[in-house]
Order: structure tokens, then C-alpha cells, then sequence
């Protein structure tokens, strides 16, 4: 009898001790998330900005919420030097390797590389920038957490128009490269949507297209084409070196025609290496992300949370907004995906369903981008979709205007 | 070629053998063997990086019959490597052409391309013969970007179905791996059976001297044209290749580093010879995954490194690497395995 009790007392003892130490850990199962990045290509110089930031909401939201649903996300860094070659040959051993339930990716060379096989290995890939028309398919398998950058910069245009009612129609010129897909169909969105929706209504006209490279050293020429093509605003530059020759290319003419661009391609890198905001008194930068201003935001809290917590090194600037969104949108899906089906199951299918018709809110995604509505028809929000715009205004750097601007619904896919 | 003690051509046949001894044999059963078995010996990711190193050798052959063995130099095969992709693209999406057929006629499109850029190599060679090839690199980009959307698919690229023998298709890494090996086989024999041709000797006079081959007989013109031809056919081969294994052809895909990385594996690898252009793609290939593989294992064992100076760290090493190579090998990797193979024929005899 006394043996029984004893039996008894210790197999309840090792019940209690076995429920009460570490439960989180015995449940919490590890997912190696391949996280793609670029430190020796093209993107190698913004890459050190870019990629901290989503490793630290990684680990933030495994720490967090990922340990209350028994998830914890373990990345893996591939270096493929933006090379479509280096991924496709890369790709086939990640996912026998890690069997991802997601992966993050760069940008085009990836999508290239990846796009037609995701369906098939049932791995979603979230992207970190805005998007591309050519891109804007249903039932994809890449998502980007912004709408496409011809959107965006429309958004700003029809904000200038707005604010402008004496200029209309407002005459539009147009600077970019022809050497790339990405190009062209930024000039493609912008122009298609002036020609058919603004133009006939009287506030917008494109006045002239200049092409010129996507590294130029001079485009002096061209800007005088645009000079005589008596410009008011002009848009299309997409790398930081067009937008260093188009302000140097005003300064020689003398003139300060304003330009609509990304945030990471103008005013804030060239006024970092310009020492002054000035040279770009009333240009425009626009994303569907929080703005580089607002530091009193909820956002900006929880940067310095991530900076005091997690380690993130870097500055609030637009390129970690890169990361910052990438990460957030990619912790967040896993989550939504992880509520439905349980953290011990999560697959690549879960959160493919999660993010393709999932809506993730402004106070879920930490204030970073507005609230965003994902549906089949396209890799990213288009309905509500959001941007914040920001500008110079007597020298200092500010928003354009207030609050999040909603990006006009009756633009089509061109 | 030195062979060991007592091994005689006897017949004309037995001389112009590629394989002469049974130790040759066996050598190349092995690897027949272990290229057949790969997708069951190896991890997923050998196959995909074997099916890429088997893409590259073919642009790369084509790059090595026209500057290593024709030289004329080339600067563009990245760019005729995309017009095969796009041809067969193209050709498969709006007509659903077999890929028995669209890859012949990516080939043949890519050839015509670069068979233009030849015409050029008559009057002018070196700098300025690399110069027009570069001008391709544009104008293939400028091109793809501005010919019909419903044919070439414009900015979006073109997006095709996986390549297909009836109802069997090619839609896994293990089976495009084997359509690319049995490509890269014939495309390889032809390589070698070409360089011992009459048109291959031909390539070679002009390489070495073209008024020297002129005089003695050879349409130097018709040669060079012929390099450019057949090295973009290569290319085109090679581009087809691709669009079937990524199933998605965009202008992005095909730039001008491409290009210039493929001349790197062949000055590696050894200019004018075929094994050259073979060991300098897989060596190269193989050193390029060896950073990838090796550099998230370095920042996992050193974080404190941080991950931008440990990739950093690895492409540098990389770069070093083949500066080393062409310093103390500038003949390539073919000749040190060659001097190897005499050596150790005739060992234990230093001459």
C-alpha cells in the first residue's frame, strides 16, 4: 500500500513538474524561414539598412506572440547577389532543406528566378517595395505589402493637382529608363492613367517623355526638353543617380521643376549627401509606408523597441521602412495563418491563404502601412490601398499633407 | 596527347577516338553513372545546381568555339542566350509548339541574332569586335522591351507551361534536370566532334593569324561569321533551356555581367578548349554556391561578424580566387590538368 502511494505520489509529482516546466517550450516548433538578400549585387549598398530590420521582427515576434501560438521563426540568409541564376539554382536545395512555410525576398531577380514554381513548392514569397503592373495577376504567389509604384506616384500627382488648381491642366513630363521592364511600365501605369482618366477631364496632360539611362551621368539635354516643354511636375526617376542628374541637370538651367519619386530614390538620400533639403523645395516622395517625419508615431515606438530590445542597428529611414514592412507583413500572415490552422501546423498553404485574401490591420502591422486588404486578383492591396506622401517646404522636410492619402480607385491595370 | 606504354592507334578509327583505353572508359561510365544517379545520390540541391551548371556550359561552349577557338570576341552570348529564350518563349506560349521544336528555333533565332554582330568582325577585332557585342546586350533589351505585347509579352515577360512529351511533363527539378543533361550531352559532343572538323581547324588558322588563313585558302569572312553563328546558336540553346526551367522570360534576366561572367569561367577554365570551358563553369559555378552555402554558416557560427561583412568577405574571396587563377595559370585550369595527366602517365619519368 505505502508503495502505491509513493508510486502515486511521484507519477502525479512528475505530471505537475512535467505541465509546469517549460509547457511553451515542449510546444513551440521551429520554422527556418530562408530570407534572400543581396550583399554583394546591385542592392549591396542599401542592404545594410534593409535587411536588420526584418531579422529583428523576426525574432521580436517569436519572443512575442509567436511563443504564446508555439511558433518561432528562425531565419536563414542567402546571399544571391540579385541573380536570377544564383536563385533558381539555390532554390530547389532551400526548400528540400528548410520545407519554408515562407520566404523573403529582394526584388525582380527573384521573382524571375521563383514566380511559376511557387504555386507548385506551395511557398509564398513577401517582398519589402512597391509593385509592378506586369505583376498585377491573380492568384499569385509573391506578395508586396504596397501597391504599384505608377499608383503611388499618381497619388501624388493628383494630391499636386489639388493643391495646384491654377496650373491645370497640370503639364506632366516624364523622365526614365527604357533598358528596364521595371521602367517602362512605371511610365506605362503613369501615362496610361493621365491619357485616360485625367487628361479627359482637363486636370492633367503629359507634355513629353525623355529617356535616358538608369545611371546617367548628364541628362542636361533632356531636362532642356522638358524646360521647353513648359513642365510643371515630372515623375519616372527610379534609381538615386536619375534624380542626382535631374537636380544637377535643374541647377545648370536654373529652373526647379518638382518631381514625384520614391522615398528611397530622391530627397532623402541626395539630401544626405547634399547636406541640405533645399535643393528640393516642393518635390514629392510617396510610398504606402509610414513617413521618415513622424517620430512621434506608433511606429517610430516600435523601432526603439526593436533598437533597445533586438539589437537593430541603422537608422528611421526610408530604406529600413524596406525591411520594416517586409517583416511585419510576413510575421503577421504567419500569425493569421497560425490562429486558424494551430502553430504546430502551420504549411506554406496556410499562409498562402492567410496573405492572398487576408486583411491585416494598421495597429497589427504597428503603424507602419495603413490597413491592408489582400484579395486573389492581385499580389497586393488594391482595395483602400493607402500611401503617405511627403515633400520640402521652406527647407525642411514634412508631409505633403496629412494622414494617409487613399490612392484613386479607377486606376485599371494597364 | 601522350598515352601510356602500349597504347597504339592502329586504325584511323582507333586515332580519332575520343575514348582510348579502358581506364578512359570506366572513367566515363563513372560519371555517366554518377550524372545519371544525382537526383538519388545527392540532396535536392545538387540537382538544381547541376541543372544550372548544365545551362551556363552550354552558353558557356558556345562562348569558347567563338572567341577561345574562332577568336573573336564576345561580349554579347548573355544577350543571344535571351533571344533563344524568348524564341522559344514565344513560340510555346502563343502557339504551343513542342519544345522539341522551340528549342531547335530558339537556337537557330539566337544564331541569326549573333551571326549579325559577326559580320561586323571582318573589318574590325579586339576592343572594337567587343564593343558591337555589347551594342547586342542593348539592343536585345531595347528590343524585347518594344516588339508585340501578344508576342513577346513587353515589360510582363512571358510566362510559359512547363515543357511536355505528351502527357509526361517536365515540371520537377529531377525531371528538367534529366532534359537539360541529355542537352548538354549532345551539345557537348558536338562541341568536341566540331573543334576536330574541318570547320574547327578553320576556326583555329583565323584565331591564330587571319591573313595567315586567308592566304593559305580559308573565307576568313565566312569563318568568323560562322563563330558567331554557331556560338549563338549555343546561347539560344542554352536561353531556351532556361525559359523552360524557370518558365518565366523577362529582358532583366539576360544582362551584360552575365556575359562578362561567362568569359571569366572561360579564361579560368582555358581559352580553345572544350574540357576548358568545362572545367571553368563548373569550377566557377561551384566556387559561386560554395559562398552562398558557406557564407549563411559563417554568419550563424560568427553573428557577431554581421551577415553584410561575412558575404561581403565570401565575393571577395571569390574575386581573389580567379585573380589568383589567371595570375599563376593565365593558360587556365585545362593546362594544369593536362601537365597532371602527362605526369602521371609517365611517372615515374620526369620527361
Amino acid at each position: 500500500m505505502k508503495r502505491m502511494v509513493v508510486t502515486t505520489v511521484l507519477f502525479l509529482a512528475a505530471c505537475v513538474l512535467g505541465a509546469g516546466f517549460s509547457p511553451a517550450q515542449a510546444q513551440v516548433k521551429e520554422y527556418r524561414i530562408p530570407v534572400l538578400a543581396d550583399f554583394s549585387g546591385p542592392f549591396a549598398d542599401v542592404m545594410k539598412a534593409w535587411n536588420p530590420p526584418r531579422m529583428a521582427i523576426l525574432k521580436w515576434w517569436s519572443d512575442t506572440e509567436g511563443k504564446k501560438l508555439g511558433v518561432n521563426l528562425v531565419p536563414k540568409t542567402y546571399d544571391t547577389r540579385y541573380d536570377a541564376t544564383v536563385v533558381a539554382s539555390l532554390w530547389p536545395g532551400i526548400v528540400a532543406d528548410l520545407n519554408p512555410i515562407m520566404a523573403l525576398g529582394v526584388g525582380g531577380a527573384d521573382v524571375a528566378a521563383l514566380q511559376q514554381r511557387l504555386p507548385k513548392d506551395k511557398v509564398p514569397v513577401i517582398y519589402g517595395t512597391a509593385s509592378y503592373g506586369f505583376g498585377w495577376l491573380p492568384n499569385q504567389w509573391v506578395f508586396n505589402p504596397r501597391a504599384t509604384y505608377a499608383q503611388e506616384m499618381l497619388t501624388a500627382l493628383v494630391l499636386y493637382i489639388n493643391q495646384h488648381p491654377e496650373k491645370r491642366p497640370v503639364r506632366v513630363g516624364i523622365m526614365s529608363a527604357q533598358t528596364s521592364p521595371a521602367f517602362v511600365d512605371l511610365v506605362n501605369g503613369f501615362t496610361n492613367y493621365i491619357k485616360t482618366v485625367l487628361e479627359p477631364k482637363g486636370l492633367a496632360t503629359v507634355v513629353a517623355t525623355e529617356w535616358i539611362e538608369v545611371q546617367p551621368v548628364d541628362v542636361s539635354a533632356q531636362m532642356k526638353k522638358l524646360i521647353d516643354a513648359k513642365t510643371d511636375i515630372m515623375s519616372g526617376i527610379g534609381t538615386t543617380t536619375m534624380a542626382g542628374a535631374a537636380i544637377r541637370a535643374m541647377q545648370l538651367h536654373g529652373v526647379n521643376i518638382p518631381t514625384i519619386a520614391a522615398p528611397h530614390h530622391t530627397i532623402w538620400p541626395l539630401a544626405q549627401a547634399m547636406k541640405s533639403y533645399a535643393p528640393w523645395e516642393g518635390h514629392m516622395v510617396v510610398a504606402g509606408h509610414v513617413s521618415m517625419t513622424e517620430k512621434d508615431s506608433k511606429a517610430y515606438k516600435f523601432y526603439q523597441l526593436l533598437q533597445k530590445n533586438y539589437g537593430l542597428e541603422g537608422d528611421w529611414n526610408p530604406i529600413s521602412f524596406l525591411g520594416l514592412c517586409q517583416g511585419i507583413l510576413a510575421v503577421r500572415a504567419v500569425e493569421h495563418a497560425a490562429k486558424k490552422v494551430g502553430g504546430a501546423k502551420l504549411t506554406g498553404q496556410a499562409v498562402y491563404d492567410a496573405l492572398s485574401s487576408g486583411t491585416f490591420t494598421e495597429d497589427e502591422l504597428m503603424g507602419l502601412m495603413p490597413t491592408l486588404r489582400f484579395t486573389k486578383d492581385a499580389p497586393f492591396p488594391v482595395q483602400d490601398a493607402m500611401v503617405k506622401i511627403e515633400t520640402v517646404k521652406d527647407g525642411k522636410y514634412q508631409l505633403a499633407a496629412p494622414g494617409w492619402q487613399k490612392i484613386p480607385a479607377d486606376i485599371v491595370k494597364w | 596527347m601522350t598515352f601510356p606504354g602500349g597504347v597504339h592507334a592502329e586504325t584511323y578509327q582507333q586515332d580519332r577516338a575520343l575514348i582510348r583505353t579502358p581506364w578512359q572508359w570506366l572513367w566515363f561510365a563513372g560519371l555517366i553513372a554518377v550524372l545519371l544517379l544525382l537526383p538519388f545520390l545527392g540532396a535536392n540541391s545538387a540537382v538544381g545546381i547541376a541543372t544550372v551548371i548544365g545551362i551556363t556550359l552550354i552558353a558557356v561552349l558556345g562562348l569558347q568555339l567563338t572567341s577561345g577557338c574562332a577568336g573573336q570576341i564576345n561580349m554579347g552570348q548573355s544577350a543571344f542566350m535571351g533571344v533563344g529564350a524568348y524564341a522559344a518563349g514565344a513560340l510555346a506560349t502563343n502557339l504551343h509548339w513542342s519544345f522539341l521544336l522551340t528549342i531547335p528555333i530558339g537556337g537557330i533565332s539566337a544564331a541569326v541574332f549573333g551571326a549579325v554582330f559577326g559580320l561586323a568582325a571582318l573589318r574590325i577585332k579586339g576592343f572594337y569586335l567587343a564593343l558591337t557585342t555589347i551594342a547586342a546586350q542593348y539592343i536585345f533589351t531595347f528590343a524585347m522591351l518594344k516588339l508585340p505585347k501578344k508576342w513577346f509579352g513587353q515589360s510582363e515577360g512571358l510566362r510559359l507551361d512547363p515543357a511536355a512529351l505528351g502527357s509526361f511533363a517536365f515540371d520537377t527539378d529531377n525531371r528538367i534536370y534529366y532534359l537539360v543533361l541529355a542537352v548538354v550531352a549532345l551539345m557537348t559532343y558536338g562541341a568536341w566532334g566540331l573543334m576536330r572538323s574541318r570547320t574547327g581547324r578553320a576556326f583555329i588558322a583565323v584565331r591564330d593569324n587571319d591573313n595567315a588563313a586567308e592566304v593559305i585558302g580559308i573565307n576568313v569572312f565566312y569563318y568568323k561569321t560562322l563563330s558567331f553563328f554557331i556560338g549563338a546558336f549555343y546561347a539560344g540553346i542554352a536561353g531556351a533551356l532556361w525559359a523552360y526551367y524557370v518558365r518565366y522570360v523577362q529582358a532583366d534576366q539576360f544582362t551584360l555581367w552575365l556575359s562578362v561572367w561567362y568569359v571569366g569561367m572561360l579564361i579560368v577554365g582555358g581559352m580553345g578548349s572544350i574540357l576548358g570551358a568545362i572545367i571553368g563553369t563548373v569550377v566557377i559555378r561551384l566556387m559561386q554556391e560554395l559562398i552562398t552555402v558557406v557564407g549563411p554558416m559563417v554568419a550563424d557560427v560568427l553573428p557577431t561578424l554581421g551577415g553584410q561583412f561575412v558575404f561581403a568577405a565570401m565575393n571577395m574571396l571569390l574575386g581573389g580566387l580567379i585573380i589568383l587563377f589567371v595570375i599563376f595559370e593565365p593558360r587556365g585550369l585545362v593546362h594544369r590538368w593536362n601537365i597532371l595527366k602527362e605526369s602521371y602517365r609517365i611517372w615515374p619519368f620526369p620527361h
